[in-house]
């Protein structure tokens, strides 16, 4: 990994990370780095983070792909959740000072690292898989491409938590209400027309908190980095679920 | 699924109330509006007719629901295990009980004023 950015122009920028190691640390803490930044071109936060790590190695977060695909590095970033990796500096830098927090909501495994097990029990609650009970056609299940386009703004989510850990409802019931990722997702399967387990996944959803604990906040659409909108989503299933109970 | 573990059926019967008691205040509304000069004894013969008793007595249960439902929902986001730890089920059991103690009091008291 390289820390080094070769240009000319510098200026110190004040990192204020959430640090805690639950193996030496009895509590969490803030903890202050500074940091030289470019002041002729934009870096990314998660390039800020990687200065940081330079010096303080024991620094910890996750990321991977760099360029918003992978949904590793979603933190609180200023109070705003989002991928570290395509957050320009400009954009994030509030008062020349960075403030990186883990998502909210879900247990710190080590400083930026959260346990995202509960959000991941909550999506696979919602079998986010294609279910077909007709007999397997000879080539594949076909799909129009009106069809096909119901799925767009839907299909995209990259599972980075961001949503699910913004959302106040998942805070106060992670174990009850499934969260606007799993419920983009269930979504994402009851839309789609080849699936064909459409009745089950709503009966699924009926109860008083696996999707009505959405109060429509909308911090899932503020924060999602992919532009998705959750909240919608909701309201599409939540329509279909009163339709059903007219018909 | 029973009806009242049913999201949807919480739901639509919270709106269902609401609308009610929207309609029945926009009624009372123009009542008062259309009646520039009204006093109390035309206040009073307004709700003397059995229509608006009829009509009050909807709008209290339509109240009643609504809050019941309502503060259950508040109740069961705010008094969470995960907030209050072991403290999540006293806190809530006496939440609803105050609830319900301020429920039936203003249900039952409002239905003796009107009949």
């Amino acid at each position: 990994m390289s820390a080094v950015i070769p240009v000319s122009h510098l200026q110190t920028l004040r990192m204020n990370i959430y640090r805690f190691n639950p193996s030496i640390d009895d509590k969490p803490y803030m903890q202050d780095i500074d940091i030289e930044v470019p002041t002729d071109k934009d870096i990314m936060v998660l390039d800020a983070l990687h200065l940081a790590k330079v010096k303080d190695p024991s620094l910890s977060y996750r990321s991977s792909c760099r360029e918003g695909v992978c949904g590793s590095d979603g933190m609180n970033i200023n109070g705003k959740n989002g991928l570290a990796c395509i957050m320009p500096l400009s954009e994030a830098i509030k008062r020349n000072k960075l403030t990186l927090r883990p998502m909210p909501g879900l247990p710190v495994i080590r400083d930026l690292i959260v346990d995202m097990k509960t959000f991941f029990d909550q999506l696979e609650k919602v079998q986010p898989y294609l279910i077909t009970k007709s007999k397997n056609p000879e080539k594949e299940r076909v799909q129009s491409p009106q069809e096909r386009e119901s799925l767009d703004g839907l299909y995209e989510c990259i599972l980075c938590g961001c949503c699910s850990t913004a959302c106040p409802s998942f805070w106060w019931n992670p174990d009850k209400f499934l969260g606007p990722a799993a419920l983009l997702q269930s979504w994402r399967f009851i839309a789609d027309s080849r699936d064909e387990a459409t009745e089950e996944r709503l009966d699924d959803l009926e109860d008083s908190f696996s999707l009505y604990r959405c109060h429509g906040v909308m911090n899932c659409v503020s924060v999602c980095p992919k532009g998705l909108n959750p909240t919608e989503a909701i309201s599409n299933i939540r329509n279909k679920l009163i339709s059903r109970k007219g018909s | 699924m029973k009806f009242l573990e049913s999201g949807t059926n919480e739901f639509l019967i919270i709106r269902a109330c609401a609308l009610f008691m929207f309609l029945y205040g926009v009624y009372l509304i123009y009542f008062v509006v259309s009646n520039p000069g009204m006093d109390y004894l035309l206040w009073k013969s307004f709700f003397e007719g059995l229509v608006i008793k009829v009509f009050s007595t909807l709008f209290l249960i339509s109240f009643a629901v609504h809050t019941w439902l309502g503060t259950w929902a508040i109740g069961s986001d705010y008094f969470t295990p995960a907030r209050l730890g072991g403290f999540s089920k006293i806190v809530y059991v006496s939440y609803r009980f105050i609830c319900f103690l301020i429920v039936l009091i203003v249900f039952i008291w409002s239905l003796i004023i009107i009949w």
